[in-house]
C-alpha cells in the first residue's frame, strides 16, 4: 500500500531509505519452524496383532466354542464364524459377543483368503478392534482350495484354527 | 519482492533486500532436504488406513519390515529378498533386541504376500508384531 506512493524525501533531498529490515523477522520464523519441527512429533500408527506359535493342526475340542474367526474372502466381502455379513453387522455381532467375556478372553482371530486384498484384511482388525477385540490372532495361511471361511467348501471344523499363546 | 517506488525518470528505489532471505530460505531447504528422509523408518510405502491404531512416536524403536507393492521386502531400509529375510532380520533384531517389529505393508498387497512375510518373521520366534496404517479420516 505504502510502497505505491511516492517516495518521501528528506531534508536535504535525498531519499528516505525506506527497505523494510526483513532480518530479525526471517531469524524470528527460523527459530519458530525449528520449535515446531522439534516438538511436533512424527507419528507412527500402528496395530498389534499376534501370529500363533504353532502351526500344527489344533483339534476342534480345544477351540472354545464361542471363538469369533473373522475372515477376509477373495472377493473383499466379510465373514464372522462363516456367515457372511457386513463390516458394520460384523462389528455389531463381534462387540455383542465379546460383552460377556472377561478382558483376557476377548481374542479374535484374522482369517484371510490369500488372495484377499491386504487393505481389507486391515479395514478387517481395524473393526474388531473397535469393537473391543483386546487382542487379535493372525490365522495360518492357507491355500485357496482350503480356504473354507467364506463357505463353497464342505462343512469341515476349521481346518487348522490357530492356538492362542502369549 | 522487490518493489520499485521511483518515477519514472529514474528516481530512488526502495527494493527490499532480499539476500537474507533467499539464505533463509535455502537453509531451510537443506534442513528439509537432510531432515526428509530421517522422518518415517523403512521405505515409502501406501499404507492401509485405519481408525483404531495406536499412535507412537516413530523415533526407531521398531525393527521396520516394509513390503512394498511390488511385493519387495526391505529390512529397515535395506532391500532383503525371501531366502534371505529371515538373516536379515535376526541380523537386525540381534543389534538391538528391544525393538518391536512393526510391518510396513502396501494397501495394494494381496493377503498372501503380507502374511508369507509374517510367516518368516514368526519361524526367528517373535509372534506379536504391529502392523503400520495411516489414521483414516474421520
Amino acid at each position: 500500500m505504502s510502497g505505491k506512493k511516492r517516495k518521501r524525501l528528506g531534508a536535504k533531498g535525498k531519499p528516505v531509505n525506506g527497505d523494510i529490515n526483513v532480518t530479525p523477522l526471517i531469524d524470528v520464523v527460523l527459530v519458530l519452524l525449528i520449535i515446531f519441527m522439534v516438538i511436533t512429533p512424527i507419528m507412527i500408527e500402528e496395530m498389534a496383532v499376534n501370529l500363533p506359535q504353532k502351526t500344527e493342526k489344533v483339534q476342534k475340542d480345544d477351540l472354545p466354542k464361542d471363538q469369533l474367526v473373522a475372515a477376509v474372502c477373495e472377493d473383499g466381502s466379510f465373514t464372522l464364524n462363516k456367515s457372511s455379513m457386513d463390516l458394520d453387522e460384523l462389528a455389531t455381532q463381534v462387540s455383542k459377543r465379546l460383552r460377556r467375556k472377561a478382558k483376557d478372553k476377548k481374542v479374535v482371530f484374522i482369517d484371510g483368503h490369500p488372495g484377499a486384498s491386504y487393505d481389507r484384511v486391515v479395514s478387517l482388525i481395524d473393526t474388531v478392534r473397535a469393537a473391543g477385540a483386546e487382542r487379535v490372532g493372525i490365522a495360518s495361511l492357507k491355500e485357496p482350495d482350503d480356504f473354507r471361511a467364506c463357505g463353497g467348501g464342505p462343512a469341515t471344523p476349521e481346518p487348522d484354527a490357530p492356538t492362542e499363546d502369549g | 519482492m522487490g518493489m520499485q517506488v521511483g518515477d519514472k525518470k529514474g528516481g530512488p528505489m526502495g527494493d527490499i533486500n532480499v539476500t537474507p532471505l533467499v539464505d533463509v530460505v535455502l537453509v531451510l531447504l537443506i534442513i528439509f532436504m537432510v531432515v526428509t528422509p530421517m522422518l518415517s523408518s523403512g521405505v515409502d510405502v501406501s499404507l492401509p488406513k485405519a481408525k483404531t491404531p495406536e499412535s507412537v512416536r516413530d523415533d526407531g524403536q521398531h525393527l521396520v519390515v516394509s513390503i512394498r507393492e511390488d511385493a519387495a521386502v526391505f529390512v529397515d531400509t535395506k532391500r532383503s529378498s525371501p531366502d534371505t529375510l529371515i538373516d536379515d532380520i535376526n541380523a537386525a533384531y540381534r543389534e538391538d533386541p528391544d525393538r518391536a517389529i512393526l510391518i510396513k505393508g502396501d494397501s495394494r498387497l494381496k493377503w498372501a504376500d503380507v502374511h508369507g512375510t509374517m510367516d518368516v518373521i514368526k519361524e526367528g520366534g517373535m509372534t506379536t508384531m504391529l502392523l503400520a496404517t495411516e489414521k483414516a479420516e474421520e
